[in-house]
């Protein structure tokens, strides 16, 4: 592993600035492209491995703002490195470069995940600009979490048909926007999106008015389900309600309520109202969300 | 049954895409022999997916991706090429197609290609339809008053109307300027009490006073509140700050386009132009903005797919989340 730019100190990253990691088995790729991006963009700080497990060790413990690598390299080729970036750090933008490409090689890289792909002989004009773009968008989400890190409140609320499509579509949702906050780690947002997947399986299962509903395929016959994310400072509550005759919240802890127990293991509260027709789910950030309004 | 568009100056490539796609699954298939005639059958039928020559005279395969993005951003399109470029592919999907297939690999790549595609459009079209019946956005934020910070506020909430559908791309831009100007406005103006007239020479002094006084009493305590309701309807957005407010019948008259390019009251004209209502309390230090729904694309009903793969989602939902 070593350091593309001699000025700084490879053991004090500088977190201020963005950081690419650039992965090549050739020793003169990796001090041209190093090179390149250095020369172009100074406030860059670039780091390079000779190969891909090097690679994915400077990942666990360094943070990239984006990895470029070679595609055919001895050992694990970029392809399988570019699966395992976004398998593990998903986060993490990869850009593929190859002297020996073509047009079906880049196609399934980019369907493999890679948000960009340089032909070698094009690096010059085109690696740069490339970077750039990444750097970019990451500065917008970085731009949406500091606002969040102002927020004194926020409520959405959705309606959804009762059919699993939509509820696969909301959770997506809520999934990305836990992992905007930046208040949770990678395995409370599972946690969280687990516990209000059932919650939400439970409204569509049980919840619809007319019995049917849930089994039928009949769009016009479904029921809604109501899915209310309230949000302060502190934590983050889910609201499901749905249109039908509610939980029997007297029966907790009786055989058929593996679903109640399973929420409560993955949040910090559940609270039934409405005669059980409205179940709330609260789970508190780990980490304080909010750097002014406690000020 | 899916209704898929071959895109081809060749007919001979109409007769083999078409014997490939139905021979084991039943399409309703057409075809258009240039990018131009694609555009209009487009407009007249309710096309799910498009494969598209990637050269061809007139009308180029990135060409007609890059409208069709525009004009129906839900419509996958596959890219075919005898001898595509790596740039040309890379370019091609960057602009908005969602695969790319060399001719030669057709026989062997081009069904179960379209059938991923088709399941991920069904699966686009209910996460549309999920955001599209999102009833309620609310979000109240207190601020400190950072330019940067305004910016990236200004952004956010642009987002999340993009995120609403309320109305199209382009006037997203505008949106997003007129929400800067009003975040600025009670920064730099409201709180930090910084006049305009600094910035006409230049405006070094106005940047040198604008740092010095983020950092001293009283002005460093100042805080911006921000309430943004976005509903199906319209986005309101209030923003308030701690400044001594001032009087809104004294701006310079924003029909007058001689105030457009002087500095002081610029800010106020943007939010004038470009949003439904704008409007000031009494005190001067709290504008209420307001933009209603407009220009809105009408969305493909989503639930008559979504029954067609019932099973195959319930799996995904059970063990893959």
């Amino acid at each position: 592993m070593t350091q593309g730019q001699a000025s700084k100190n490879p053991d004090a990253p500088d977190d201020s600035g963005p950081r690419v990691l650039v992965v090549d088995d050739s020793a003169t790729d990796r001090t041209l492209i190093a090179g390149l991006l250095g020369s172009e963009r100074s406030e860059w700080q670039v780091d390079t491995c000779a190969n891909a497990s090097e690679g994915l060790r400077f990942l666990e413990n360094h943070s990239a703002t984006a990895v470029i690598t070679d595609l055919v390299m001895p050992g694990m080729s970029g392809e399988e490195f570019l699966v395992e970036i976004r398998r593990r750090f998903p986060a993490v933008p990869v850009v593929l470069i190859t002297a020996q490409g073509s047009d079906e090689i880049a196609a399934r890289a980019l369907a493999l995940g890679a948000v960009n792909y340089v032909a070698k002989r094009r690096l010059s004009e085109l690696l740069v600009p490339a970077v750039d773009e990444i750097l970019r968008s990451h500065h917008e989400a970085t731009m949406a979490s500091q606002v969040l890190s102002h927020l004194v409140h926020s409520r959405t609320v959705f309606e959804v048909d009762s059919c699993l499509e939509q509820i696969g579509s909301l959770l997506h949702l809520i999934r990305e926007h836990l992992h905007t906050l930046q208040s949770f780690t990678d395995d409370e947002v599972r946690r969280v999106t687990d516990a209000v997947r059932e919650a939400l399986l439970n409204a569509h299962q049980y919840g619809s008015v007319h019995g049917a509903a849930a089994g039928t395929n009949d769009p016009s016959s479904l029921s809604i389900i109501r899915l209310e994310v309230q949000q302060d400072a502190h934590a983050v509550v889910f609201t499901v309600t749905d249109d039908g005759s509610g939980f029997d919240t007297s029966r907790r802890g009786a055989s058929d309520t593996s679903g109640i127990r399973f929420i409560e293991r993955n949040v910090d509260e559940i609270r039934f109202e409405d005669g059980g027709k409205r179940v709330c789910l609260t789970k508190s950030f780990s980490q304080p969300l909010s750097r002014s309004v406690t000020d | 049954m899916a209704s898929i568009l071959i895109v081809d100056d060749t007919e001979t490539e109409h007769a083999r895409l078409t014997g490939l796609l139905l021979a084991n699954d039943e399409h309703d298939v057409m075809t258009a022999g240039s990018g131009e005639e694609a555009l209009i059958v487009m407009q007249e039928r309710k096309i799910d997916l498009v494969i598209t020559d990637l050269r061809m005279s007139g009308m180029s395969g990135i060409e007609l991706t890059e409208t069709l993005q525009e004009r129906c951003p839900r419509v996958p399109i596959i890219l075919m090429s005898a001898y595509g470029s790596e740039e040309e592919t890379v370019q091609g999907i960057q602009r908005g197609a969602s695969g790319y297939l060399n001719k030669t690999a057709a026989p062997q790549e081009l069904c179960p290609l379209v059938q991923r595609l088709l399941d991920a459009r069904a699966t686009d079209l209910a996460h549309a339809e999920v955001i599209r019946r999102r009833q309620i956005d609310e979000y109240e934020l207190k601020l400190p008053s950072q330019r940067t910070l305004m910016s990236a506020t200004a952004a956010f909430l642009r987002q999340r109307i993009q995120a609403a559908e309320l109305c199209a791309e382009k006037e997203l831009l505008r949106l997003g300027i007129a929400l800067e100007e009003a975040l600025l406005n009670a920064c730099l103006h409201g709180n930090l009490e910084l006049e305009s007239v600094l910035r006409e020479d230049g405006g070094d002094q106005f940047e040198a006073l604008a740092d010095e006084r983020g950092r001293l009493d009283p002005w460093m305590r100042r805080r911006i509140y921000v309430s943004a309701r976005i509903t199906q309807e319209q986005a309101r957005i209030v923003v308030r700050d701690e400044g001594a407010g001032f009087d809104p019948s004294q701006l310079p008259d924003p029909t007058d386009p001689e105030n457009l390019l002087k500095p002081h009251g610029r800010g106020v004209m943007i939010m004038k132009m470009f949003l439904d209502e704008v409007e000031w309390n009494a005190a001067g230090n709290q504008v209420t903005m307001v933009m209603n729904a407009r220009d809105r694309e009408p969305q493909p009903q989503a639930a008559k797919i979504a029954a067609n793969r019932r099973s195959d989602i319930e799996t995904e939902i059970r063990h893959d989340g």
